[in-house]
């Protein structure tokens, strides 16, 4: 029976396919026989087909697995270092080691000069100045030292 | 290298979609409008006798290569190139085949190695300028313009 494919009015409407390396050969090669005239049904069947298997084969290696994944390790690394002060080094290129492996459980240890250790810190100096101001032996100076810290880090 | 004669083939279907060829050589020298013409002619009187009716006339030349170079030992047609190109429709592309790929034009570093061609190969961009020099077209009719991707095919023999 020959095969018919209907015309597709959004563009990306599709699905992102998980294909081994050592397949890829395999199933590239597989996709030859769609492109030929006779396994279609009409002309217009045979010229989409062909479009879709032309940029399949083009895109199939645009953007490897591992690419990807490295590219939201990237993402974890950025974010972890705004926010945690994590401090990242590349231990080796090939293959691609960076240390600290990235964990399964964010460490939610705060390190300098993380944004959220400063807050952290700012936290601290706060409830300090608080403490001491509901206490008998508030010290003025020290305190405004403490609130001149505070407006360092959160500048 | 041997110039065969052209060849005309009519291809008919019965009532039940079955095909069948009809076919006819024709005098070397004949261009290709004129054997599309002779074909247009003598469709008539071949129908006379024929229950069959006419889906489909193509006219083939061929030439034969006389004494062919060795083939690179290292290499199998089970191993296709595909290169990909953009056409001057949008949304369109062609795909060029080429068979036993030998490996020194395929990628040899990075993520891709091994499974596309080395685009900046001067051979490959020498082929590349080739068939984007505006003679070539895809099925459609639509020139090629630029080449978009590769990849490397493995096929059953």
């Amino acid at each position: 029976m020959k095969l018919q494919v209907s015309a597709q009015e959004d563009a990306i409407d599709g699905y992102f396919v998980f294909v081994p390396r050592n397949f890829i050969h395999i199933w590239a090669g597989a996709l030859f026989e769609l492109s030929e005239r006779w396994v279609w049904a009409s002309e217009e069947d045979y010229a989409r087909a062909y479009h879709i298997i032309a940029r399949l084969r083009s895109c199939m290696l645009t953007c490897p697995a591992k690419q990807l994944i490295e590219g939201n390790n990237r993402i974890y690394r950025l974010l972890s270092s705004a926010m945690f002060g994590t401090v990242w080094s590349v231990t080796s290129t090939e293959p691609l080691v960076i240390e600290p492996p990235i964990p399964d459980v964010p460490d939610m240890l705060v390190q300098l000069p993380g944004n959220l250790a400063q807050l952290e810190d700012a936290r601290v100096k706060l409830q300090t100045i608080i403490d001491s101001l509901s206490s008998d032996d508030e010290d003025m100076a020290a305190i405004i030292q403490q609130l001149i810290e505070i407006g360092a880090l959160l500048v | 290298m041997t110039d065969k004669m052209p060849l005309l083939s009519l291809t008919v279907l019965d009532g039940s979609s079955n095909a069948g060829k009809i076919k006819l050589w024709l005098q070397s020298g004949i261009s290709a409008e004129q054997a599309m013409l002779e074909g247009d002619a003598i469709r008539s009187p071949l129908s006379a006798l024929s229950g069959a009716t006419l889906a489909r006339q193509s006219v083939t030349y061929r030439s034969i290569i006389d004494n062919p170079s060795a083939a690179d030992s290292g290499t199998t047609v089970g191993y296709y190139a595909v290169l990909i190109f953009s056409t001057t429709n949008p949304d369109e592309y062609s795909m060029v085949t080429i068979p036993a790929i030998k490996p020194e034009y395929v990628l040899a570093d990075g993520p891709n190695s091994g499974l596309v061609l080395d685009t900046l190969n001067p051979a490959v961009i020498s082929l590349v300028n080739n068939i984007t020099s505006g003679i070539w077209c895809n099925p459609f009719g639509f020139d090629l313009v630029e080449l978009v991707g590769t990849i490397v095919e493995r096929r059953r023999i």
